[in-house]
């Protein structure tokens, strides 16, 4: 694997990837992950944030689509798929991060001087 | 503002968290614990931020594989996003898997990270532009967790 950097911040927001005979992106996909309601520890521990919306894994987000509400409730004994799914997470603040804050850097710039433009 | 030309790169190699980030990896832990299902493996950017704050926040997971990829990596604007050498990283995070980290990259030595063209070499300080090289690995990527997941 060669090639230079894919800019995948550890995100403190959550999406997903989902495999299903093949490889698929975005937040929407992933009929049969869907799950039945959660459980008071979920929503206790779900409510742990960092001063933002209470985190909700995608599995759990529920569709506010009729159709698809009725198809989430029938998956929702079949949750046994080979579909994964990724937690992205993204890094903590770093020294860096602080040094860029007191010193801001107009990142768009970089490609000005690299390009001569 | 400062631009390209004045900023001033203060060379925090591999920048570390901050007090304030490691708690906010930290504030994560009681929500992976009860991610269900529970993750299979957990795969960082060999960069120590990315890795620490893994550590952190997948804490009270236990029994999980931690892996490093070098495909995670943030490009390179400033020092900061230039990473160690694979003996370094296993030195201070030893329960996690560098092997594949070290073997891809044997043959630079270990520099998984955007080193700069052959040509023009690094340019710490001034920022390296790796736009060209950066929307190639996003495929990778997902040929990476095709496979990954399908073993």
């Amino acid at each position: 694997m060669r090639g230079a950097a894919v800019t995948a911040r550890l995100a403190s927001y959550v999406t997903r990837l989902t495999r299903g005979g093949g490889t698929g992106t975005g937040t929407g996909a992933g009929a049969g992950t869907a799950r039945a309601g959660q459980t008071s520890i979920d929503r206790r521990a779900f409510s742990t944030t960092m001063g933002r919306a209470p985190y909700v894994p995608p599995h759990r987000r529920g569709s506010t689509n009729a159709a698809s509400n009725a198809s989430n409730a029938s998956n929702a004994s079949t949750v046994k798929t080979d579909k994964k799914i990724l937690h992205l997470v993204r890094h903590g603040r770093t020294e860096m991060n602080e040094y860029l804050a007191a010193n801001r850097w107009d990142g768009t710039s970089l490609f000005y001087f690299h390009t001569g433009n | 503002m400062c631009t390209a030309s004045d900023f001033v790169d203060p060379l925090f190699y591999d920048t570390r968290l901050t007090k304030k980030g490691a708690e906010q990896a930290a504030s994560l832990a009681p929500v992976t614990r009860f991610l269900d299902p529970a993750p299979e493996v957990i795969i960082a950017s060999p960069l120590h931020r990315a890795m620490t704050t893994a550590d952190l926040a997948f804490g009270s997971c236990q029994g999980i594989k931690k892996e490093t990829c070098a495909l995670m990596r943030e490009r390179v604007f400033h020092a900061s996003d230039v990473g160690r050498h694979p003996d370094a990283i296993e030195a201070d995070f030893p329960d996690w898997c560098v092997k594949a980290l070290r073997e891809e990259h044997a043959e630079k030595d270990g520099v998984w990270w955007y080193a700069g063209d052959t040509d023009g070499g690094d340019n710490l300080g001034a920022a390296v532009s790796v736009s060209g090289v950066v929307q190639e690995p996003v495929e990778e990527v997902r040929v990476y967790f095709y496979l990954r997941t399908g073993k």
